[in-house]
């Protein structure tokens, strides 16, 4: 569905920011909605089919547990093709998670077991889903609190081996790499260097903070969407740029504690800058390589 | 191994504090209670005991946000009424 040949910039849609998104229309390239809120809500606030006449949108699911054993149920799938056909997204992405087993929710995001297992129910729960909706989800890494129990490698081959396994497109979540490479001692840069960057599609930016274990005072990084974007990951923005061939949506996402909207969008300004600087450099390499 | 099984265990794990805590004192038996197999017992003897309390608390916190959002509404002039005790049709 994607077929741009320029970077993309946009915003994470939120009814809070929608008059501020709408007043600054000419600035944004792209609104990323999240499917479940949608779906829930039936258009009770700005039509989303008004929206997608005015400026592209991407949708961005939550909820239906793509990497697990566990079938992703239909009646799921059905609401979320009914979605795509009537808003006609660019693209739309779900997450390498589990939310559920049997009749218990999680609640949130789950990282399962980086197993050949829960990439073997990713590959069929992404078939059905690319069957019933029409079209392929991008797949995005997630940020994770918990080593993943009972695991037989590390993130970056799990993510590789679910991306070449579904042969999928990827989303790929900078502040999630981030966290997950302070909370488990890996270098992000060198991650970024082993994953498939020439299946990077779309990249998140988002900001968290640090929360610590009330008995041993452990620290970890909550990836939150409360907080500004760091300028950590402003700088991964910039290698991603470097070395991901494609063109991208790059998208801003702020789930609440909402600064003034001139700062969301000095913060989209500076993910172009860290764009296109990325880029130039991609450039001069592929001309020294020619 | 049995995926079902494991992340069924792990859902458990991540959602009932009890659960939780009977894992943490000794991950092998709850494992092998809920009939695992052994060689994930023995992955699981090497958690991240740290990990498992900080997502167990935050997926908790996930869970009452979500339940807080789809409560029904109430107008700020009925919490005050019945704060004073008068009667609402």
């Amino acid at each position: 569905m994607l077929n741009l040949q320029n970077d993309r910039f946009g915003l994470g849609w939120r009814p809070e920011l929608s008059s501020g998104i709408l007043v600054h229309l000419g600035q944004i390239d792209f609104v990323e909605v999240i499917a479940e809120n949608a779906i829930s809500e039936n258009n009770k606030s700005v039509p989303l089919e008004t929206i997608a006449r005015h400026v592209p949108v991407t949708i961005h699911g939550v909820s239906l547990g793509m990497s697990s054993a566990e079938p992703v149920a239909t009646k799921r799938l059905d609401a979320l093709a009914r979605l795509i056909g009537r808003v006609g997204p660019v693209s739309w992405s779900e997450h390498l998670a589990f939310v559920r087993s049997g009749n218990i929710e999680i609640g949130h995001l789950a990282a399962p077991p980086r197993t050949r297992a829960t990439i073997e129910g990713t590959v069929k729960n992404f078939d059905r889903a690319r069957a019933i909706t029409g079209s392929a989800p991008l797949l995005e890494n997630i940020a994770t609190l918990v080593d993943p129990p009972a695991s037989e490698m590390n993130e970056t081959d799990w993510l590789r081996g679910s991306l070449e396994a579904t042969n999928a497109q990827m989303l790929l979540d900078l502040h999630n790499l981030y966290a997950n490479s302070i909370n488990y001692q890996f270098d992000a840069r060198e991650a970024l260097r082993s994953l498939p960057m020439e299946r990077v599609r779309a990249v998140h930016l988002a900001g968290g903070r640090r929360i610590t274990h009330p008995r041993t005072g452990a620290q970890r990084i909550l990836d939150d969407h409360l907080h500004e974007v760091p300028d950590a990951v402003f700088e991964l923005l910039e290698l991603v740029a470097a070395l991901a061939p494609a063109p991208l949506y790059v998208t801003i996402e702020r789930d609440g504690n909402y600064p003034h909207f001139s700062q969301i969008m000095s913060e989209l300004a500076r993910a172009r800058a860290a764009m296109a600087r990325g880029r130039a450099c991609r450039m001069q390499q592929l001309a020294t390589a020619s | 191994m049995n995926p079902d099984k494991l992340e069924h265990f792990l859902a458990q794990v991540y959602t009932n504090p009890e659960m939780r805590a009977r894992f943490l004192q000794n991950p092998e038996s709850t494992a092998r209670a809920a009939g695992l197999d052994e060689n994930v017992i023995l992955q699981l003897t090497k958690i991240d005991r740290e990990g498992i309390e900080f997502a167990g608390d935050s997926f908790e916190r996930k869970r009452a946000s979500q339940m807080r959002a789809a409560a029904p509404k109430s107008h700020w002039w009925r919490r005050a009424a019945r704060a004073l005790g008068w009667k609402m049709q």
